[in-house]
């Protein structure tokens, strides 16, 4: 299983470091490739994402960097800034396509 | 964010050729607000010595473990002015903007009346009461303190001590870049006993009250806290001056400091004596998980403490709101990551976040085997005679998880720390044994110190990158003939006491 990992196009520095610490680990352990990559640059908005390179796709940043978090954000039913404050996170992760796949 | 992430990746199953991504519904926030690290980067410990794109990638784990803030202190005491000190300072800067980078906040500790090596004393622990005055008598030296304190304290009720000691706080804090809080710390080292001083308290608060504002000056967003460590350890009447100060705040519309931090002797006799903290200064809880199980410190490998600790958080419960670990090292790795994990979650049990942290670390191959092995290997730390396999039987089963691990676990230095913590504490056993019986066995005791040796000196040069001639202090390191007469009880390594 590769892995890609998409930023939104308004990531802010740590959001890339943390995604770039997150690829450099799962390497490490799996032997496998995995890339950070922008949203639009091979793969488009929302659940389906079409088009990343890995099996594994995770969508990572805020509904303020991220359009794909947007749209998931307005998807459920989460209230974000009262049930994460300013350090809490959601992390979601489920089969689309045979293909496993986790946004935060 | 960060912790996001970690939690994402600790829940992923490495496997032999897959990867397993359970499907997850997680929605989380953390319980405590502080959850810190206090790198003691002092007497050429693991944070002096090793290099800093290991430093780099061990602060970017604590990271993903939830650590969101970074303490740092820059003694004073060991340099004659800035310049000299100009190498541990750059280290120091260096990893503070580090921390940034992971998303950490960044603390300094401020010892309120600390001085540079020369100006009232030489840099020597003062473990008599008015220590030096026969050889070197200063005027302005801080006086009387039997334990904890160094000769080049200043006393701050002195008006030429205080011009002094606001002189080279102002000094210091021009040099530096990233300061996001300060904490002005009480005692050891600080503090001073004249009769002016006392109570020390109160002049300490008033001390930091004016540091306070001469280091607003030069970082405008710095946030002020002041820690209560000691206070009424070697002295009656110290927390009644201290809550008399926050009673005194409490008048004030808005404070100049927020944050206390405490140890748990303090935490916990001020929650058993009903006293109440005010709201607007969240207690941190200064958390010692480094000093104890061997001295020197980590000599005997990893001391995984996790019941001890969690123990210790429920007892304080909500009367803190976060701790901030005091670390020398790297071998209380998972004592760091019990803590950060109990802070973020208070409802997180030992055997949960030894399973997290061996899933992670040594792989899902062997993640059960090796969290079995951890919670085996607290028993042995916190009381060998209560555990219920020996040293021996203990260092059989790390050879058993290890054949199932993965080359990037078995080199990982986390596995290292535990798999030598049985290896060494069965040497130790047997080289005590052996001792009971000298004129037997002499050439059974050679081998066995020889092995012994050959694992301390593992720890100590290649995982510990401590270096023998950089004036290292026994509590950081001994030679194995020293170590092992300490660790079988023949003698006292460090008496701190002892020159009463």
């Amino acid at each position: 299983m590769n892995c890609t990992i998409a930023l939104g196009r308004q990531a802010v520095p740590l959001e890339r470091k943390a995604a770039e610490m997150f690829a450099d680990r799962f390497r490490v352990r799996s032997g496998r490739e995995a890339n950070v990559c922008d949203e639009g640059e091979g793969e488009g908005e929302g659940e389906e994402a079409g088009g990343a390179q890995g099996e594994c796709l995770i969508v990572v940043g805020t509904p303020a960097s991220s359009g794909a978090i947007r749209e998931a954000v307005a998807n459920s039913e989460l209230d974000l800034p009262s049930s994460l404050g300013t350090e809490g996170f959601v992390l979601r992760s489920r089969q689309i396509a045979a293909r496993p796949a986790s946004f935060m | 964010m960060l912790y996001g992430l970690g939690k994402l990746l600790r829940q992923i199953r490495f496997l032999d050729g897959r990867c397993d991504l359970p499907e997850l519904q997680l929605t989380s926030r953390p319980d405590k607000a502080m959850r810190g690290i206090y790198f003691a980067a002092h007497f050429g410990n693991w944070y002096c010595l090793t290099p800093l794109s290991e430093i780099a990638a061990y602060l970017e784990e604590l990271a993903l473990w939830g650590v969101n803030d970074l303490m740092t202190w820059f003694d004073l005491s060991n340099y004659s002015d800035l310049q000299n000190g100009q190498s541990m300072l750059d280290r120091i800067e260096w990893i503070m903007q580090y921390a940034g980078q992971v998303g950490m906040r960044t603390t300094r500790v401020s010892v309120s009346n600390e001085g540079f090596s020369g100006q009232v004393g030489l840099g020597r622990p003062m473990l008599a009461r008015n220590a030096f005055n026969d050889t070197d008598y200063h005027p302005l030296r801080a006086v009387d303190r039997a334990f904890g304190g160094m000769d080049t304290d200043i006393c701050p009720s002195q008006p030429d001590g205080r011009k002094l000691v606001l002189h080279n706080k102002e000094r210091y804090f021009s040099q530096l870049q990233h300061v996001g809080s300060v904490v002005f710390w009480p005692y050891d080292p600080g503090g001073c006993n004249c009769e002016r001083c006392l109570p020390w308290p109160g002049t300490f608060m008033s001390l930091n009250r004016e540091l306070a504002e001469r280091i607003g000056r030069l970082h405008p967003h710095a946030r002020f806290h002041v820690s209560a460590w000691w206070f009424e350890a070697h002295r009656e009447g110290e927390d009644d001056a201290f809550f008399t100060q926050l009673e005194k705040d409490s008048k004030l519309s808005a404070s100049w400091f927020d944050c206390i931090f405490v140890g748990h002797a303090e935490a916990a006799r001020w929650k058993d004596a009903g006293r109440t903290v005010p709201k607007r200064h969240p207690l941190v809880l200064f958390s010692e998980i480094s000093m104890f199980d061997a001295i020197p410190w980590g000599g005997k490998g990893a001391n995984p403490a996790l019941h001890k600790f969690m123990d210790e958080l429920d007892r304080l419960g909500d009367y803190i709101d976060g701790a901030m670990c005091y670390s020398e090292g790297i071998y209380e790795d998972l004592n760091k990551v019990a803590i950060a994990q109990k802070l973020w979650d208070e409802r997180v049990n030992p055997g949960d976040i030894a399973a997290e942290y061996s899933n992670y670390y040594f792989g899902a191959d062997c993640a059960e085997q090796a969290s079995w092995y951890v919670c085996k290997l607290e028993e042995l730390v916190s009381d060998p005679s209560i555990g219920s396999m020996t040293a021996h039987e203990l260092e059989q089963q790390a050879g058993e998880v290890e054949r199932s691990m993965k080359e990037w676990a078995r080199s990982d230095w986390r596995w290292q720390l535990l798999r030598l913590r049985a290896a060494m504490q069965a040497r130790i056993d047997t080289l005590k044994s052996l001792g009971e019986h000298p004129a037997l066995l002499s050439d059974r005791r050679e081998v066995v110190y020889k092995e012994f040796e050959v694992l301390y000196d593992d720890l100590q040069f290649r995982l510990y990158r401590h270096h023998p001639k950089d004036s290292l202090q026994p509590w950081i390191y001994a030679p194995a003939s020293q170590a092992i007469s300490a660790f079988v009880g023949k003698t006292d390594l460090v008496n701190l006491t002892s020159r009463k």
